[in-house]
């Protein structure tokens, strides 16, 4: 039995982002391509995603000029690949409050947002500390905040205060205090709805970045297969690390079950297609009775 | 087992890009992060065009400030989140406000103290019209801080202002010579693109 469908919808990317960046320790290795992507977790007339990406409007198009994010697509378009408009979309949960994660909150009129609240405290908190101290700060973007404060007028944000389980049925969310952000969280879907699950997926925000985070090597010591953190963390390496095991440990250490949302590479695990907008379209699983949204 | 020392300025001093090509750093030899903070400084802002030296003067002067009103604007918006979907804390929350408060009235001080040449005079005036809105905003949660009715014209009204207050800051922006509503000049993700350096963009 799977509830759930779920997709990772490419909504732009970078063509060349420092590799650095996106593994620790990579330096002047060159550069990756760095996709911009939300999930998505379809259910029986039901439909989630794991982050929203960044809208264009107010800073957003500088934003994404500045980092030369290329083909960047509204919701309204990458979603449709899928047959989901922003209307459809039940719940959110967001993984942290960088901009290119919590930047798009208003194209879902509907949904409820999940959030760490130590994640919003967090960040609330960093705004106090004097200029010199602004590298903690990096990433955020005041408006996004200030729409927070919109979701929760209208009713519609739950700071979720450590991990929890069965959100929505077999949907679980963890939290990962001190690591890529103050409070990132990732999604587990147990698709079998099972307690003791069989058939487990972890939608990793950016805990994980791309796969050299779950299976790295290290020439230098001769090593060929070990987590190696994500190149920015605001918490710290060690975090990162512990979290990678907590995910690869849900997923019985089947390291294709922890999904990477800058990966460029899922295409070579997973059905995947191109859309009209030049952006990728991966299916990650299909719930029971559902069609393939990438295979005619 | 050899004494601490203290650090010299050195440490302070951008590395050689040609050591940072040779694989000897972080950040890329041409990432952006080597350019903070000379990239606000008033001679850069000369040297990128920012119109005369008493304009680039001007931007130099007004990027803390602009940084702090940005960071006391999310400390309001934080407050209020926190307000709404939790229980206020007034050991935690309270600080966070009397934070924000004395940033802006440091900020306002700084203000003052900033003379506007005559190109600049608009930016200047809006810029002390978003901090006297942001103090009027501060001054409401301040006195009804856990009073707001949730479903009450207060909140409303407190919301509103902080959205006003945000399209203020965007207006005022110049993210050339750094007042960005967004700070990513201090982050490793801060190294750009190659393509994008090489076509000059």
């Amino acid at each position: 039995m799977s509830l759930y469908s779920i997709y990772v919808l490419e909504y732009g990317y970078v063509p060349e982002y420092h590799k650095s960046g996106v593994i620790y320790g990579a330096h002047n290795e060159g550069y990756v391509k760095l996709p911009y992507c939300y999930a998505v977790i379809k259910g029986d007339g039901w439909a989630a995603m794991v982050d929203v990406g960044y809208n264009h409007t107010d800073y957003g198009q500088y934003l994404g000029n500045l980092f030369n994010v290329q083909k960047w697509r509204p919701p309204a378009d990458v979603l449709a690949e899928i047959g989901l408009t922003p209307e459809d979309i039940d719940a959110v949960f967001i993984t942290h409050a960088h901009f290119d994660h919590f930047g798009n909150v208003e194209a879902f009129p509907n949904a409820t947002f999940y959030m760490q609240k130590k994640e919003l405290q967090s960040w609330v908190w960093a705004m106090t500390l004097p200029d010199r101290m602004r590298w903690i700060m990096s990433g955020i973007d005041t408006a996004d905040i200030l729409r927070g404060v919109q979701l929760a007028r209208d009713n519609r944000l739950v700071l979720v205060d450590g991990d929890m389980e069965d959100v929505y049925p077999g949907i679980d969310l963890h939290v990962a205090y001190e690591t890529h952000t103050f409070a990132s969280m990732w999604v587990t879907v147990r698709n079998d709805g099972a307690r003791q699950s069989g058939d487990t997926w972890v939608l990793a925000g950016d805990l994980i970045y791309q796969f050299e985070n779950l299976n790295g090597a290290n020439e230098q010591l001769k090593i060929d297969d070990m987590y190696v953190p994500v190149g920015l963390a605001t918490g710290s390496q060690i975090n990162l690390v512990m979290a990678t095991e907590e995910m690869m440990k849900q997923v019985g250490y089947e390291s294709l079950r922890v999904i990477p949302v800058h990966e460029s590479r899922l295409e070579q695990t997973f059905p995947s297609r191109i859309s009209r907008n030049e952006l990728r379209v991966t299916e990650i699983c299909l719930a029971d009775g559902a069609s393939s949204a990438v295979e005619t | 087992m050899i004494p601490p020392t203290m650090p010299t300025e050195d440490f302070r001093t951008a590395p050689d890009p040609v050591a940072l090509a040779s694989g000897r750093s972080v950040h890329d030899a041409a990432c952006s992060i080597w350019d903070v903070p000379e990239e606000s400084s008033a001679e850069a802002l000369v040297a990128a065009a920012h119109g005369t030296e008493e304009r680039a003067v001007y931007l130099s002067e007004m990027r803390p400030l602009y940084d702090a009103a940005k960071r006391c604007l999310t400390q309001l918006s934080g407050f209020l989140l926190l307000l709404q979907t939790s229980r206020l804390d007034p050991g935690r929350e309270g600080l966070l406000l009397a934070s924000a408060i004395d940033q802006l009235k440091a900020c306002g001080e700084r203000l003052d103290a900033v003379a506007a040449p005559a190109g600049a005079r608009r930016h200047h005036a809006a810029m002390k019209g978003l901090l006297a809105r942001l103090n009027a905003i501060a001054a409401v949660l301040d006195r009804a801080g856990d009073l707001i009715d949730p479903a009450g014209a207060a909140l409303d009204e407190a919301m509103n202002d902080l959205f006003a207050a945000q399209r203020r800051l965007l207006a005022l922006s110049a993210p050339d010579a750094g007042l960005t509503p967004m700070d990513f000049s201090a982050a490793c993700c801060n190294c750009r693109p190659k393509n994008r350096q090489a076509s000059g963009q």
